[in-house]
């Protein structure tokens, strides 16, 4: 059977039916080593040594304690739903709205903990009990009620594309009108030895034991470092007067079609999601990149930014936040996000620190080291996951 | 209202009675536990029955259990002294090697990848978990997916008969099937096709709600026995918490 339309780009609707932008109306993060935005603004570093327990040296853990909810049903509390719910608890929203709520919450990155208890208990019927509530959404319908949404909720997860994604579900249920506000929240936590020695035998993590490891675009480059945290925000098409960070202006996804741990060669999927998601053609001021570390990740975002963007592509700086905070993997890209709009609303790129000796085969401008003023109204976040993931969301600040 | 333009189904076990459907295939899929999770296999072979080759078609997957997937770290746990966990870095003990793909195969993912990588759909794509309130929003969103590209796939997969899958499955609901497989719906024009899907009231006999999988094969069994109108019950309070399956008049000279 042929599909109806011949393979081709073809744009996403973005604006809603009267036109206007789904508007962010407010933004929380829980970050690695208690890091807030000013701290990216400063380039600084929130990757530590693990110790001895961990087959890697350095991650970025979140250090701040988390509290567990007042009648939580279960004895076990993936530390990913926790971060979920501290990120909830410091997003500022209207309760008394009908909100819909999309998760990001992949559950291998953020529930090892629930693995390891059923390996260790799976024959005991009393200990296997409790993870009996995990099961089948309850994550979703517990920070559903949690949260107190009352309108459609979804549970996405494309591994390391899944905060884009859920920005883009969340905008479709917007442009559908079913609801008029929806709160995303992505979270992640692997920063366990289960976790690790997962991605550890994979080969895609940093094996350097020194506290400059997570060097995106640098020569010396081997690996990501895990990191893990939360992001939450509040869209809208109602935003409360004085009450807006910015807008969603663009989104586009696509798949590579490639082996899951493979980066395509061709890099026609990547860019008909990045088209997508700018759209008529805008320029962005600066784009945040997927960074990881990787070898092979950052040469392709290379290519990728002079293809789209051809003889400008060394005056739009890209950088990685994850050289600061490591790789937060289903949280990543909603952090991102939100750190764009911090970087339009200030008119700074944040850097990409430990770049020290750049690759001969990254030559653009990474903002290396220390923020830098940019000027113009659009970021463009990318984001690039495990088994060919392609999502990009182009946002705009309030401030112009 | 969403149009039904083709189905396929591959499932551990009949709808109700024999396969009726071309596009119906019955029977556990060979398990290929190294590489791919049971749920993914069962999708790609909905996919390869449902006919759509390689394309830029918008692709929605709703994954609920990919398979057993503690028993990917089986491993590992059976090489334990003393039953404690090893592994690299399993609780600190030792190193032990668990299988690089063990990540790969654990991933809620693997659905749409391999469709990605197996079928060439590199369209849009949301990979969404299952659950009792997933066709409201399934019934919001596609509309705009179809408008923007003409035609949409919605996949469904799960396995979920392993040993703690399946224990989870009968602790949720209680005297349900826990049918496995996947169901593949190519969406188009509502007037067009086999029939049409939209929200509607309950009726007060229904069942329990069901999970986005079971409504959609529910929606398949209409098809193969050619059933004019059904209604599904949704875990949606409110008004339209059923999905509603209505056959189109020209599904005979669709069918032929």
């Amino acid at each position: 059977m042929s599909p109806a339309h011949s393979p081709q780009d073809k744009q996403d609707p973005t604006s809603l039916d009267d036109g206007r932008l789904p508007a962010i109306a407010a933004t929380a993060m829980v970050l690695p080593g208690g890091f807030r935005w000013k701290d990216l603004r400063e380039g600084r570093s929130a990757v530590r040594f693990l110790g001895d327990t961990f087959p890697v040296a350095v991650g970025a853990p979140v250090t701040e304690s988390l509290r567990v909810p007042e009648h939580f049903p279960y004895d076990i509390m993936p530390r990913g739903l926790l971060l979920a719910v501290e990120a909830l608890r410091r997003l500022e929203y209207d309760s008394e709205r009908r909100f819909g709520l999309v998760l990001g919450l992949p559950s291998l990155f953020s529930e090892t903990e629930y693995v390891e208890h059923m390996l260790v208990h799976r024959h005991d019927e009393a200990e296997m009990g409790p993870m009996m509530g995990f099961a089948f959404g309850n994550p979703l319908d517990y920070l559903a009620g949690f949260a107190g949404a009352r309108g459609p909720v979804l549970r996405v997860d494309s591994a390391c594309a899944t905060g884009n994604d859920a920005l883009i579900a969340a905008c479709r249920l917007l442009e559908a009108g079913t609801v008029r506000d929806v709160l995303v929240v992505c979270a992640s936590s692997m920063l366990n030895p289960v976790g690790l020695a997962l991605f550890h035998n994979l080969k895609a993590l940093n094996d350097r034991s020194d506290l400059e490891a997570s060097c995106p675009f640098d020569a010396r480059r081997r690996g990501f470092v895990m990191g893990e945290g939360a992001a939450a925000l509040w869209l809208t098409v109602d935003p409360p007067r004085s009450q807006v960070e910015g807008f969603v202006c663009g989104y586009g996804s696509s798949m590579s079609g490639v082996h899951f741990v493979d980066l395509p060669e061709d890099l026609t999927p990547v860019e008909r999601a990045c088209r997508a998601a700018l759209r008529c053609g805008e320029v962005p001021s600066y784009v945040s990149a997927h960074g990881t570390a990787t070898q092979a990740n950052d040469a392709m975002e290379t290519r990728l930014h002079r293809s789209l963007f051809g003889e400008r592509a060394e005056s739009i700086p890209l950088s990685s936040i994850k050289s600061m905070i490591g790789h937060c993997l289903g949280a990543a890209a909603l952090i991102e996000a939100i750190v764009c709009l911090h970087a339009l609303n200030e008119q700074i790129a944040p850097p990409t620190i430990n770049l020290h000796r750049p690759d001969p085969r990254c030559d653009l401008d990474y903002v290396p080291l220390r923020a830098r003023p940019i000027r113009g109204r659009y970021a463009l976040s990318n984001a690039f996951a495990f088994g060919g993931h392609n999502a990009s969301v182009l946002l705009r600040g309030a401030a112009l | 209202m969403i149009g039904v333009v083709a189905a396929a189904a591959a499932l551990s076990d009949p709808p109700s009675g024999s396969p009726v459907l071309d596009t119906e295939w019955v029977g556990p899929v060979p398990r290929d536990h190294k590489t791919r999770a049971p749920a993914t296999l069962y999708a790609l072979k909905a996919a390869e029955l449902l006919g759509v080759g390689a394309c830029t078609l918008p692709l929605v997957t709703v994954t609920g259990p990919t398979g057993p997937m503690v028993a990917s770290f089986d491993r590992a746990w059976r090489l334990a002294d003393g039953g404690e966990l090893t592994g690299p870095g399993f609780a600190g003990r030792r190193s032990r090697r668990i299988h690089p793909m063990t990540l790969l195969r654990s991933l809620q993912n693997q659905v749409p990848a391999s469709l990605s990588i197996e079928r060439g759909w590199c369209g849009p794509c949301l990979n969404i978990f299952d659950h009792d309130r997933l066709w409201p929003c399934l019934i919001a969103m596609l509309p705009g997916l179809i408008e923007s590209h003409g035609q949409a796939i919605l996949l469904l997969a799960r396995a979920g008969r392993g040993e703690e899958e399946g224990a989870k499955f009968r602790h949720r609901f209680p005297g349900e099937d826990n049918v496995e497989g996947a169901v593949a719906l190519l969406l188009g024009d509502a007037d067009r096709g086999l029939g049409q899907l939209c929200l509607g009231p309950r009726n007060t006999g229904l069942r329990n709600s069901l999970t986005g999988f079971d409504a959609a094969l529910g929606v398949f069994a209409c098809l193969s026995r050619e059933v004019a109108t059904a209604a599904f019950a949704l875990g949606m309070a409110g008004a339209e918490d059923a999905l509603i399956w209505t056959k189109n008049d020209n599904i005979h000279q669709q069918n032929g």
